[in-house]
């Protein structure tokens, strides 16, 4: 076992009430569905509304995931894809620096993907 | 009469000679380099990316398959809206981490990542590239069957099956020769457009035939009851196509490559967001309007065709020409999605098993030559099993068993990506254990044993359980390799700013 368990900040669940508030809403949604999937509520072959019980109340828990879904685009994922293409771009530059102080040859180092595993 | 095979011959050539166009202007834009040659130069955006999602998503599977299904099986069919907005939040916590360690480390296929992450073993390349190959076959078979489908349906006569089969498969090939992944990508952006309205102007017919939408599903309720009810017990199988395609979706071989041809995050993130919106409400929604409310229209299908051919009975029913542009549809779905199993199956096999292990300096136009062979061969392959016996099941399942079979890649990506006890040997038993049993119990009587779910969820399980026991036994990947991978996530996946000023920062430690 080595040592770096300390070095895990690669949660994706934000410990704010934004970040719960999403989490929470997404886990009602799934036993909502279920409790229907498992014939205990709105799983009778009847309309509600304009449709069958089941579709509505399925759908309409979908669409409350969705709500979940884009919000975490905007609050988590924009912004990390915002700092993640700040993170590209440093690496790219300092790369492209590194080659114009080299001996002129200018060679990428060997992508790791073509590395032979020999360590 | 309107409804004839040179009619739809017509209409086929017409839509060939525009795809063409495109991949003449996708070859003289091409490289030679397998970047651009598989991942599109790793330079999509956000239009291009969503629609070759979207496209190779909904292949026939959702396009055929969604409403056959929706009528043969209705409620039955629900849990497909949960995989349609539940799968894109795998992108983001998956497939972000897939692009920056592919954008790092120079990344192509599967097997780069997990066999460069597993201390270079090519034991393990190689099994992560034939476990790949072998579940994008049925995949790629269901595309052929379902187009042949739709032409069934449409003509009526079971003997245009192969000519179906032969039909789609010749034009995949003219357009796949030339043009590459580039061509594959704007080719599914096009044919995105194309189906996406065929499906709403469909579902709106169908509630249009129906008196309205209110009318439509009374009808449908009356004619078939047990259809939209769930029951207790019974529902283990709406669980399973569930946490199959949610889960594996992402780790199938071509859509993994689709987190690699993002141009930047921003890319992977808003497809991410759209492709699971659109999906649900545009798609989704109308083979739900087409499959369920259709069912009250069509009753019983035509002696010789299938659920799957359901919208161009539909169509030859009520409006034969719409059969016509339904039938060019699906050809435009199952291309879009062959056509990219194709070339992701040629790249791993070249990349992977012919390359990596045994010719390391095989140059780059030498690996696109022998992944033009390749893609020769597996669509011989593919059309040998389309059309015999084996891929008389419906859509739906066989696609099915053949995404399963990417659950057995879950516990080792995890723990390369979370897990600092991960091992080389934990990832290679699980693999090869979880492949195995797959293979019996999706291909065997011995699947109908287990009870509840079926087979792909315990595959899951004792993937993991031998991962995770195997992993905890033997020595863990070096500490070396595993900083280079968690150095890139620690800083890639740190959110610096906080989302408004009035929220606290989000916690990434």
């Amino acid at each position: 076992m080595n040592t770096l368990s300390e070095d895990k900040p690669f949660r994706f669940i934000p410990k704010t009430a934004v970040g719960k508030g999403l989490l929470g809403l997404y886990l009602l949604s799934f036993v909502a569905i279920a409790l229907s999937v498992s014939g205990m509520i709105f799983s009778d072959a009847k309309m509600l509304g304009p449709m069958p019980e089941v579709v509505l109340w399925a759908y309409f828990w979908y669409g409350i995931i969705n709500v979940v879904l884009l919000g975490t685009y905007f609050y988590l994922f924009k912004p990390w894809s915002e700092a993640a293409t700040e993170y590209i771009n440093a690496g790219s530059k300092a790369r492209i620096k590194t080659q114009s102080r080299g001996s002129g040859s200018g060679d990428d180092p060997k992508p790791a993907a073509d590395m032979k595993g020999d360590d | 009469m309107v409804l004839t095979f040179t009619n739809i011959a017509l209409a086929l050539g017409a839509y060939l000679v525009v795809v063409l166009g495109i991949a003449y202007v996708a070859m003289s834009r091409l490289d030679v380099t397998p970047d651009d040659y598989y991942l599109a130069g790793r330079g999509l955006g956000t239009l291009v990316l969503t629609g070759t999602v979207l496209a190779t998503w909904f292949s026939t599977f959702a396009f055929l398959g969604g409403p056959g299904t929706f009528f043969s099986s209705g409620s039955g069919w629900l849990w497909f809206g949960l995989f349609n907005i539940t799968g894109p939040i795998l992108i983001w916590v998956i497939g972000t981490r897939f692009w920056l360690l592919g954008r790092k480390f120079g990344h192509v296929t599967p097997s780069d990542l997990l066999a460069q992450f597993y201390e270079g073993d090519d034991s393990i390349r190689i099994i992560v590239a034939v476990i790949a190959i072998l579940a994008l076959v049925p995949y790629s078979v269901i595309q052929l069957t379902g187009a042949a489908q739709a032409l069934v349906g449409a003509l009526g006569a079971q003997q245009y099956f192969s000519t179906g089969v032969l039909l789609l498969m010749g034009m995949v090939a003219l357009y796949l020769f030339v043009g590459g992944l580039r061509a594959v990508a704007w080719i599914d952006t096009l044919q995105a457009v194309i189906f996406m309205p065929a499906l709403i102007i469909t579902a709106a017919a169908t509630v249009y035939w129906a008196g309205g939408l209110s009318a439509g599903w009374s009808a449908t309720l009356a004619e078939n009851p047990e259809l939209w009810t769930f029951s207790a017990g019974g529902t283990g199988s709406w669980y399973t196509g569930a946490l199959v395609w949610t889960m594996a979706w992402v780790f199938i071989p071509h859509m993994w490559q689709r987190m690699l041809m993002a141009k930047n995050p921003k890319v992977i993130a808003r497809t991410a967001a759209v492709s699971g919106t659109v999906s649900l409400w545009v798609i989704t929604f109308s083979a739900l309007l087409i499959g369920g409310i259709g069912s009250s229209l069509i009753t019983e299908l035509p002696d010789g065709t299938a659920a799957d051919g359901f919208m161009t009975i539909l169509y030859a029913e009520f409006l034969p020409v719409g059969a016509i542009i339904i039938t060019v549809a699906a050809f435009a779905a199952g291309m879009s999605t062959i056509s990219s199993q194709i070339l992701t199956t040629s790249s791993i096999f070249v990349r992977d098993i012919a390359k990596k292990p045994f010719k390391p300096n095989m140059d780059d136009s030498k690996e696109a030559r022998l992944g033009r062979y390749f893609t020769i061969f597996f669509s011989l392959v593919v059309v040998g099993i389309a059309l015999s016996p084996a891929a008389e099941r419906a859509i739906i399942p066989l696609a099915s068993d053949g995404v399963a079979l990417a659950l057995v890649y879950i516990p080792c990506v995890l723990g390369m990506l979370f897990w600092d006890e991960a091992s080389t040997a934990g990832a290679k038993w699980s693999l090869i254990i979880g492949f195995v049993f797959l293979q019996i119990a999706i291909w065997t009587p011995i699947g109908g044993i287990f009870p509840v779910f079926g087979p792909p969820v315990y595959g899951l399980a004792l993937t993991a359980v031998v991962y995770y026991s195997v992993s905890k036994t033997t020595a863990s990947v070096p500490e070396e390799r595993q900083a280079a991978y968690r150095e890139i996530l620690i800083k890639g996946m740190r959110i610096e700013n906080p989302p408004t000023a009035a929220d606290p920062q989000p916690s990434d430690d």
